[in-house]
């Protein structure tokens, strides 16, 4: 009985030494006190608000393990495509800023969900910490390769068009119902395809046409999927060089040519690496700086490039990222009542 | 022709490369122990892997990510048959008969049946591949949004055949599964329901985490209930011989197996379907057409042979597809396709053309990556059956671990374990009271599908859109199946009285 109390005492003595001496190293810890110590040995979350295959998803895939040897750090992607990215949005925003979860996402996406004010947004992206930019995009117009139509002139000449998008308040089904309302076609837009769903019909011709970003149609061209008839905006795109912009095209009056304008300046698609507001400023220019070496990497870019269908690819600068953001804001009013008008207007409705 | 035989010489010379091999081989063994963890499975490993095939040449790269796919179903059958959890969503048809036969002391024969049906079916819809390569597109371009719904109608159509012995409770459990689905974004219209302001609840509910609760959950505690002290009160004697006679009843159902591979193939080729319809379809119509209907839901093994040879076989169809037409059938092609931009080949009707030889080597990827996966699994069956005489004061938190893991591993959230514990609780509850899973899972798969094509055929194609062919035909074949039954009765000579 006695040794049995001596043991727990001399057991209770121990553990009691153990959380001061803790307590002690935890306390004497010397203060990190740059942010390439902060980083050193630390994992990293990078939160991407699409699915695992989607091209932002191998984007980041290739730069991670490249940013995870300039940061001293290791590297975890974490899909959150949940409710169309906007799991992967919140999470981003409402992460502590230490900067040990970031997000990689494409701009177009979280911006019109907040100039649109859709459901569920926790986030203002306007608060993001941005951090670098990715690989910039522009948007085309295609037509399906089973459909006789090969000029805007023939889209005017013809009755009842069904154009399909994916996705019901998204980047595409917006872009979609510009080109009816700019070109006053005798169209309608179907709204709410997945992805899955919509390349089918649009090789077997079920759909006429849609919106796409420049480079998933770049490689769906090459599949025989569709022909691009026309590059939204005043300028032609690196992507598709010899393709004219729809202003080359139609003699437009200035309010539809700014609609156009729209999908390459403020809603233009790009992709962004960013972190939770609030993240402190020397984290941040550590993590441009590893950023942008990474991005430079041969490997990274023949990734971008095989991904993209094209090289020599225009990036996106942390300044073109936030100017974006900026003029989008300041024109919500304009853009959120201008597409609930289209989308009341275009959108195919039971 | 000569270019054909030539372009699969240099397929067959690509795919026994030493490297390729290895990374096949590889691959295989993860995607099986993926397949059998429930929850975990080639939709885990295949983002894990994308990584690591940026340096690789596309020759090592895509059949490594192609045995990463393959060799997953086979492995889920494991669970679905020895611990009535589906090791994946497709599996869970298997579940049925599977895991009823564990409990008569048949697991063994269950597992060779399983293995065998999978392995053949996936060597099978490859070779169906093959031959169809000149063919496929106009296939796919037959299918239009009111053919799709069509099909979608002929597994909703195949819940009447699960209902077991009370069909009020089998509706009534297929109208709890459609309306669990509806919980979200409505595709179409963007409107929310049910989901109460929840970005989590906008996608709807996970079907792994459906399964792992119905299936997993509800069985342990029914366990648990009752008092059993293991999966099977007596201890099963795993023997080689038990997992052939496995393999023999392939043989003895061959024409169920046959109609089974086609149907997961024809759903594997058409884009937008899924794998589970296909494994439920092969279900419902090996039970229509059987002789002995009234067995099927008791441990009859022609449960166990006709969803495993679709599964499978479905992987050839939409590979097919992925590759001719950059159009992926489900999640895992998606990554697939994604596999594919990242090593520098863009898929296409060029792949069927210029890259012939390497469509080959894919194809043939997914032969042997059946054979080895189905080899593996056939050998181990006996060991792997002792599994269900383990105690469950072992087993139970242990198998409860690697439930809620693999929910929370599936959307990365954690209130995806709620939704297992819930529909644990409301699994148990009905089977409890005689309503039957497997309807309620059917009615959840089928629900939004159904929803999604019969909006976009009528305002694609107007009130008309079900005057097509396909549809007449589809139509037909359902009501054939279900009239067969009777027909049968009708012209069976009776036997004279005496």
């Amino acid at each position: 009985m006695r040794k049995r109390k001596l043991f727990t005492v001399l057991g209770g003595a121990c553990l009691i030494l153990l959380i001061v001496a803790l307590s002690l190293t935890t306390a004497c810890a010397p203060a990190v006190s740059t942010a390439a110590e902060f980083f050193k040995g630390k994992t990293i979350d990078i939160i991407v608000p699409h699915g695992a295959g989607a091209t932002y998803d191998l984007q980041v895939r290739a730069v991670a393990p490249i940013l995870a040897n300039h940061l001293g750090a290791y590297t975890t992607i974490k899909n959150l495509g949940g409710g169309g990215g906007l799991e992967g949005f919140n999470g981003i925003f409402d992460a502590k800023p230490d900067g040990l979860t970031l997000g990689y996402v494409q701009l177009q996406v979280p911006l019109l969900n907040n100039l649109m004010d859709a459901p569920g947004i926790k986030y203002d992206i306007s608060k993001y910490s941005v951090i670098g930019g990715g690989t910039s995009e522009g948007m085309v117009f295609v037509i399906s390769a089973v459909k006789p139509y090969k000029s805007v002139a023939d889209l005017k000449a013809a009755k009842n068009l069904k154009l399909g998008a994916i996705g019901v308040l998204g980047n595409y089904a917006l872009c979609t119902v510009t080109v009816p309302y700019a070109l006053d076609l005798d169209a309608k837009v179907l709204a709410g395809l997945a992805d899955k769903d919509y390349f089918p019909a649009m090789i077997r011709g079920e759909i006429d046409g849609g919106a796409q970003i420049d480079t998933g149609a770049l490689v769906r061209l090459k599949q025989g999927a569709h022909r691009v008839l026309f590059a939204f905006g005043e300028k032609r795109l690196p992507s598709f060089p010899d393709l004219p912009a729809i202003t080359e095209l139609v003699n437009l009056p200035q309010e539809k040519k700014d609609l156009f304008s729209m999908w390459v300046n403020e809603l233009g698609p790009g992709g962004g690496f960013v972190g939770p507001p609030g993240l402190p400023k020397d984290k941040i220019e550590f993590l441009q700086a590893a950023w942008e070496k990474s991005c430079k990497d041969p490997t990274v870019i023949k990734v971008f490039e095989d991904a993209a269908g094209y090289s020599k690819l225009p990036w996106l600068s942390k300044k073109d990222w936030e100017s974006r953001i900026e003029k989008g804001l300041k024109r919500k009013a304009e853009i959120k009542g201008t597409f609930e008008k289209l989308t009341k207007q275009y959108f195919l409705k039971m | 022709m000569n270019d054909l035989f030539q372009a699969m010489g240099i397929g067959i010379t690509t795919l026994f490369q030493p490297d390729t091999m290895l990374y096949l081989i590889s691959a295989v063994i993860i995607s099986l122990i993926f397949g059998i963890i429930p929850g975990i499975s080639a939709m885990t490993s295949m983002p894990l892997a994308l990584p690591f095939i940026f340096r690789m040449t596309p020759e090592v790269a895509l059949p490594f990510l192609v045995g990463l796919c393959s060799a997953g179903m086979t492995g889920g059958a494991i669970s679905a048959i020895l611990l009535n959890v589906p090791g994946t969503p497709g599996n869970a048809a298997t579940v049925i008969d599977g895991y009823p036969m564990t409990q008569k002391g048949e697991g063994n024969r269950a597992i060779g049946a399983a293995v065998t049906a999978s392995m053949t079916g996936g060597v099978f819809s490859v070779i169906l591949s093959i031959a169809m390569i000149p063919i496929v597109l106009p296939i796919i371009m037959l299918f239009n949004m009111p053919e799709l719904l069509f099909t979608i109608i002929l597994g909703l159509a195949f819940m009447a055949v699960m209902t077991g012995k009370s069909k009020i409770k089998g509706l009534v459990s297929g109208g709890v599964g459609l309306l669990i689905s509806f919980i979200g974004f409505q595709a179409v219209t963007g409107q929310e329901r049910f989901a109460f302001g929840t970005v989590f609840l906008y996608d709807g509910l996970d079907i792994t985490a459906i399964c792992l609760g119905l299936f997993g959950v509800a069985e342990l505690m029914e366990m648990h209930i009752k008092g059993q002290t293991s999966i099977v009160q007596t201890k099963l004697k795993g023997t080689l011989s038990q997992t052939i006679q496995g393999a023999k009843d392939v043989w003895h159902h061959k024409w169920l197996w046959f109609r089974s591979t086609i149907i997961g193939y024809i759903v594997g080729v058409i884009p937008g379907i899924g794998a589970t319809t296909s494994c439920f379809v092969a279900y419902g119509q090996a039970k229509q057409l059987s002789k002995n209907p009234e067995k099927f839901g008791t441990g009859c093994v022609e449960g166990v042979i006709a969803p495993q040879s679709s599964d499978n076989a479905n992987n050839g169809g939409s590979l097919l597809t992925t590759m001719a037409l950059g159009i992926p059938g489900d999640a895992m092609m998606a990554i697939l396709l994604g596999g594919f931009l990242l090593v520098g080949v863009i898929p296409g009707p060029t792949m069927l053309t210029e890259r012939l030889p390497l469509a080959y080597t894919l194809l043939l990827a997914i032969v042997f990556a059946n054979i080895i996966g189905g080899v593996i699994c056939f050998f181990s069956a006996r060991y792997m059956v002792k599994l269900t005489s383990i105690s469950l004061d072992f087993l139970f938190p242990l198998l409860i671990v690697i439930i809620l893991v693999g929910a929370f591993v599936t959307v990365n959230n954690i209130a995806n374990i709620i939704v297992v514990i819930i529909t644990g609780l409301i699994g148990f509850i009905g089977h409890r009271f005689g309503y039957p899973r497997p309807t309620l899972l059917l009615g959840f798969i089928m629900g939004p599908l159904f929803e999604k094509y019969f909006f976009h055929s009528l305002l694609l194609h107007g009130p008309w859109f079900f005057l097509t062919p396909i549809c007449g035909i589809i139509t037909a074949l359902i009501i054939g199946t279900f009239s067969y039954p009777y027909l049968r009765k009708a012209f069976t000579k009776q036997p004279a009285r005496v």
